[in-house]
């Protein structure tokens, strides 16, 4: 194999890694990325993951963990204004982000130690597969999300016991405003011509192949442009727009076949039915989704 | 974007806000997003987590963020622009049509259109000369051939008005022969565009008959028009050429040139005989007139006479049998006249459509201008045989010196 060749030459020539210390974590990612996935992968499939790897990330990363202060310098010096930016990047607040940047070191140090000795930091979770930088701001990513996830259990658990408290005074035949205020949800729930639309939607969007349904929920449910859907996905803006437009041609087929098929509608009456109920979204509900999609969007970075 | 695809995009922005966050028990690890986020990932293990991020709300958006964050936009613009865009066969094909190449294609096109009518064009006028160049030497004996038939039709017509043999002459035989003669110039004639009356001949002697009777019925009309008070009668070839006109232009032709020429010569022999016979009356009557009555009177006496008497003096006389009808009318009105006039009766004639008239002892064509340069042509000379089949039949009809207009030439027949 070239690339794991060229990879532990690397590893002997920068970091002074025996071929011992490489090998396991080379094999670990090919089962991991290859055989995992397709147990009947030829040599040429693995050559080819071997070749793309970041060996040297990857080495670093090792050398870290094998406790060489070269390379954590390395590894500190080289990516500390990323991890500085990710930990913006997912914070909510400054103060937060400087939690999240200081704490990313002891994650990926490890204060435990594993029961084979090696260091329980998460350098070892590193494959190389992608760039150490790009892994880095995952795992600030995801550290962020951890603690705001805490963070937000304390303020919901306060949220519920008000709530708790507000259905009380109703029940008690207080005039509370929590029934009579509607949430933008009963609006769109009420407008809605028919539930049956809904469900054939449902199953439209389920049936549908992977990478679609991918690029429908990027776009619609998560409110990206199509642009950065498209870069998700690793295709051009243009091409995103392509399949957007068949998915379109496709889910309203599907709607209109389920309608048909298990209501009995005619096809005239699918189309109608379609028709009303988008038009019913379209006054009454689309600028509150917009609003609600940014909303969403947001809480999603943080 | 459509009605349609917007309809669809409103139920399913509306289905996204009311579908609830979709929770599965594994979530992708901080490498596998970043792998995924970087395009990094074998195309098998991408499936799967394509597959997971679409159910996944938490993971597709950590990735998402780090696919921003990777500078996946601009890496997927790079890879779009780096990529060689794969050309079809049609849009190879699409490029030749797109405009900076039809300005110049155009105008080649518009080059060659203009070139192509102008070729046709010159081709369509120039085909009927090279028709005529290799037809150089054909063309002129079918034209020939068409017009002695033409011509002697009129002959034929003049014979069978003017010097109509006796019914009884015409036999089966003679109509027998004269089909056969009519197949003959049929061969040089197309059968579609043979006249009908060239059939005329191979009908019964009945019809034959019937046709006489016919003749002698327009003759008659005629007759009765020519009775008005019309000193300048009209002559003899203007009311051929009425008749050949009422047939058409092609009167019937019993038979083909060399029949023509023969009954011509009978014909001509006819009308020799016939105006020798007039003659004779005429200085008989002349000289009766002289010594029995007034000249008025006599006049009258002669034209009355000549309205009750002449006719059948004719008849009883063969060759008054075969004048022409025409002739017939043309004479008629003159008789009234004095002995001059009857003179000059014998000084005009017709034959083949031409009018001559008597100079000396010669005829001369009515159309013969003194400006014109005269051919002379013996009769029987190679010279003479090597004239038009018309030209010869007009000479045949007439004997003696005969000068014929002939084509805009003059020809003197001696």
């Amino acid at each position: 194999m070239a690339g794991a060749r060229r990879a532990l030459a690397r590893a002997a020539n920068q970091r002074s890694l025996a071929a011992e210390c490489l090998t396991p974590r080379l094999r670990a990612s090919a089962d991991k990325y290859v055989f995992k996935h397709d147990p009947a992968a030829d040599a040429a499939a693995v050559e080819s993951f071997l070749d793309g790897l970041h060996a040297d990330d990857l080495c670093l990363v090792i050398a870290c963990e094998r406790g060489d202060e070269h390379a954590w310098n390395d590894l500190f010096q080289g990516y500390g204004a990323t991890v500085r930016s990710a930990a913006r990047s997912a914070s909510s607040n400054e103060a937060m982000a400087d939690d999240v940047a200081q704490s990313i070191w002891a994650e990926l140090h490890g204060l435990k130690s594993r029961a084979d000795g090696s260091p329980g930091g998460k350098l070892a979770y590193y494959s190389g597969v992608g760039s150490l930088g790009g892994w880095l701001r995952a795992v600030v990513g995801q550290l962020a999300v951890d603690q705001h996830r805490r963070q937000t259990k304390l303020v919901q658990a306060d949220e519920d016991a008000d709530l708790d408290r507000m259905a009380l005074d109703e029940t008690d035949g207080g005039d509370g405003a929590f029934h009579s205020a509607s949430t933008p949800e009963d609006l769109l729930t009420t407008n809605l011509a028919s539930a049956d639309v809904e469900k054939a939607l449902g199953r439209a969007l389920e049936e549908m192949a992977d990478e679609d349904r991918l690029l429908m929920k990027l776009y619609y449910f998560d409110g990206l442009r199509l642009r950065e859907a498209g870069a998700v996905l690793g295709v051009h803006e243009a091409t995103a727009s392509r399949r957007l437009t068949r998915i379109h041609g496709e889910v309203r087929e599907k709607v209109e076949s389920i309608l048909m098929k298990e209501h009995g509608w005619t096809k005239a009456e699918a189309a109608r039915s379609l028709a009303e109920v988008a038009a019913n979204l379209q006054t009454d509900v689309e600028p509150m989704l917009v609003t609600s999609s940014d909303s969403g969007l947001q809480s999603s970075v943080t | 974007m459509t009605p349609n695809e917007e309809q669809i995009g409103l139920l399913i922005r509306r289905f996204a806000h009311k579908a609830s966050a979709n929770e599965t028990a594994g979530h992708l690890d901080a490498d596998e997003m970043s792998a995924f986020a970087e395009g990094a990932l074998p195309p098998a293990a991408r499936a799967r987590y394509v597959s997971h991020l679409a159910e996944c709300d938490q993971c597709r958006r950590q990735v998402s963020d780090l696919s921003l964050a990777a500078g996946a936009i601009a890496r997927t613009e790079q890879a779009v622009a780096a990529a060689p865009v794969p050309v079809g066969w049609w849009t190879k094909v699409s490029r030749l049509f797109a405009a900076p190449q039809l300005r110049y294609a155009a105008f080649a096109a518009m080059v060659l259109v203009v070139a192509g009518v102008t070729f046709i064009a010159l081709r369509q006028r120039s085909a009927p000369r090279d028709l005529v160049a290799t037809n150089k030497g054909e063309q002129p004996q079918i034209y020939d051939a068409q017009k002695s038939v033409s011509e002697s039709n009129g002959d034929l017509k003049l014979d069978s008005s003017e010097a109509r043999p006796p019914a009884s002459t015409v036999s089966p035989a003679n109509a027998a022969g004269l089909v056969e003669q009519t197949k003959k110039s049929g061969e040089t004639q197309p059968e579609a565009s043979r006249p009908a009356d060239a059939i005329t001949p191979a009908t019964p002697p009945m019809k034959e008959a019937a046709k006489v009777e016919e003749a002698e019925k327009k003759s008659a009309e005629t007759l009765t028009v020519q009775n008005k008070p019309d000193y300048a009668p009209a002559p003899p070839g203007e009311k051929q050429s009425v008749m050949q006109g009422q047939t058409g232009g092609y009167a019937a032709a019993p038979g083909g040139p060399r029949q023509q020429t023969q009954q011509a010569d009978k014909s001509a022999v006819a009308v020799v005989d016939r105006e020798r016979d007039l003659a004779k009356d005429a200085r008989l009557d002349n000289a009766k007139r002289k010594s029995e009555q007034p000249p008025v009177l006599a006049t009258r006496g002669v034209s009355d006479e000549k309205m009750k008497g002449g006719p059948s003096r004719n008849m009883d006389n063969v060759a008054a049998n075969n004048r022409n009808s025409n002739e017939v009318l043309r004479t008629e009105p003159e008789k009234p006249a004095t002995g001059a006039a009857t003179e000059d009766r014998a000084e005009t004639r017709s034959a083949g459509g031409h009018k001559f008239r008597r100079q000396g002892n010669s005829w001369v064509d009515q159309k013969f201008k003194s400006s014109m340069s005269v051919r002379t042509i013996s009769r029987g000379s190679d010279e003479f045989a090597s004239l038009d089949s018309g030209l010869r039949s007009i000479a045949q009809q007439v004997s003696g010196e005969v000068i014929i207009v002939w084509k805009g030439k003059a020809y003197l027949i001696k």
